[in-house]
């Protein structure tokens, strides 16, 4: 087959240093992304042989995960267009495909750069909150299957390319003093590998710092670009989802609300004011969501291992927390005893200090440590101890 | 060196085929249609759209600017570019509602 027309690239920049330089950042960025990612899917959907293994400290933990997990991948963009700027000439490579290992090579090459772009962007979408992609694909599986694909194909990258990285790790000022200079004066007609490289830096860390602070509440005036604010919105907490957006409304929470705690030996069905009479438990427990946000908040209530003992729940069981709420998928969710018999996990009634607004779930919620924000548990109906 | 690249390339393909075979039997995912036009659809906006745009940019500064500027010029794409993109949804979205 002749040859087409095909584009020039002049710049000395599409080498295998810069390409190794950006491609180990954007590596690191993206697998930290994705044990992050595991971390917070294993915490909210924990599979059974896991379930009664998890921790509840420190209480942070989620914040910190969720917080590195969306500013990896926040940091991987500039970095992933930096990496796919240095090889776009190796796109239009004659022939196009050599042998049945070529062509499988570059197969691999297109799934793993659709599945980071894919990646990237229905993250930061979803940071956003901006479902564009509607009922084409339901967001948490898709990201979660499409994570295990895109490791997949940088592993296996990783090895095809392994001689040119070694070689791309290779300071030629040491190694080859002759190109070196040669390269260096060539460099001086455009733009250098330093210039390059100090740039992609540059741009990862103004985007990092422009949208860490849903996370790190102390730069969050630096962060003008963070999808939150956070720190503002009712008690100094922002709110997720709101009763009615949840599908609660007043009249659902009436005088009239008793907590129902069953399954025990001594069922409980407790109003409001009865459990505010029981002992009151202080503690400072981060709300860390999903979509990256997370504010350190004040929380009274009664234990939840004091309303199971109450119930004469054995010590061993798990406890199953039902919401008035109507429309989402975390209505009925459980608890696994770990978390449970924490002594900072609450069925709180008051938030910094003031009781809790609807939209905050009252008449009464749930805050656990170490738990993703969609399992902290609003507008409490009922506990069921699993036996 | 060589067992260690060669583990590398079979761990590669064992959790790129595991990530699709989850793909493919996920019951949360019914229909592929719409994940595999996401997929594609992010590849061929960058390649056809995005990078070929950025090179003309560097085309066009290579013939008319000086390396000095030409270094400034590609400082102001990358960090610009970057930052637009980042702001994309907050620019067309909004923020998240303030409650």
């Amino acid at each position: 087959m002749k040859q087409p027309p095909l584009p020039q690239f002049h710049s000395r920049l599409h080498d295998e240093r810069t390409t190794t330089l950006v491609g180990t950042a954007l590596g690191v960025a993206f697998v930290t992304a994705f044990l992050t990612g595991l971390v917070s899917h294993v915490l909210q959907h924990p599979p059974s042989w896991l379930a009664h293994h998890l921790w509840t400290r420190p209480s942070w933990g989620y914040r910190l995960t969720q917080g590195l997990h969306v500013v990896s991948g926040v940091a991987a963009i500039p970095l992933l267009l930096a990496k796919l700027w240095t090889v776009y000439p190796k796109l239009f490579q004659w022939p196009p495909l050599k042998s049945v290992t070529h062509a499988l090579e570059r197969l691999s090459i297109l799934v793993l750069i659709a599945g980071a772009i894919f990646e990237l962007v229905t993250g930061l979408l979803n940071a956003a909150q901006w479902y564009v992609w509607g009922s084409q694909f339901p967001f948490i599986q898709t990201h979660y299957w499409v994570a295990w694909i895109t490791l997949g194909a940088l592993v296996l990258h990783i090895g095809v390319q392994a001689p040119a990285i070694a070689r791309g790790f290779r300071s030629p000022k040491k190694e080859l003093p002759e190109a070196y200079r040669e390269d260096l004066a060539a460099q001086r007609q455009g733009v250098s590998r330093r210039t390059f490289i100090a740039t992609t830096a540059v741009a990862a860390g103004t985007v990092t710092v422009a949208t860490v602070g849903q996370s790190v509440t102390s730069v969050q005036q630096v962060s003008v670009l963070s999808p939150r604010d956070v720190g503002v919105g009712e008690l100094g907490v922002p709110i997720n989802r709101t009763a009615a957006q949840a599908g609660v409304a007043a009249e659902h929470v009436s005088a009239d609300w008793r907590l129902e705690v069953v399954g025990g030996a001594r069922p409980l069905s407790l109003s409001r004011d009865e459990l505010a009479a029981l002992p009151q438990t202080f503690a400072k427990l981060p709300i860390a969501c999903v979509e990256g946000w997370s504010v350190d908040a004040h929380w009274q209530g009664v234990r939840i291992r004091d309303l199971m003992d109450m119930a004469g729940a054995p010590h061993d069981a798990d406890l199953r927390v039902v919401s008035m709420e109507r429309n989402g998928a975390y209505a009925v969710t459980v608890m696994e005893r770990e978390y449970a018999r924490d002594a900072t996990a609450l069925l709180a009634l008051h938030l910094n200090g003031e009781p809790l607004t609807l939209d905050h779930g009252y008449p009464a919620r749930v805050i656990v440590p170490n738990r993703p924000g969609v399992l902290q548990t609003k507008w409490v109906r009922r506990l069921e101890v699993i036996a | 060196m060589r067992v260690l690249r060669y583990s590398a390339i079979l761990t590669g393909v064992a959790v790129l085929v595991y990530g699709v075979y989850g793909l493919l039997t996920a019951p949360e995912i019914p229909r592929l249609s719409g994940v595999a036009y996401w997929l594609l659809g992010g590849v061929a906006l960058h390649d056809a759209v995005l990078a070929p745009a950025v090179f003309a940019l560097c085309w066009l500064a290579a013939r008319r600017t000086t390396p000095r500027v030409r270094a400034v010029l590609a400082a102001v794409l990358l960090v610009a570019g970057a930052v637009t993109l980042v702001a994309a949804p907050i620019l067309l979205h909004g923020r998240v509602a303030i409650r």
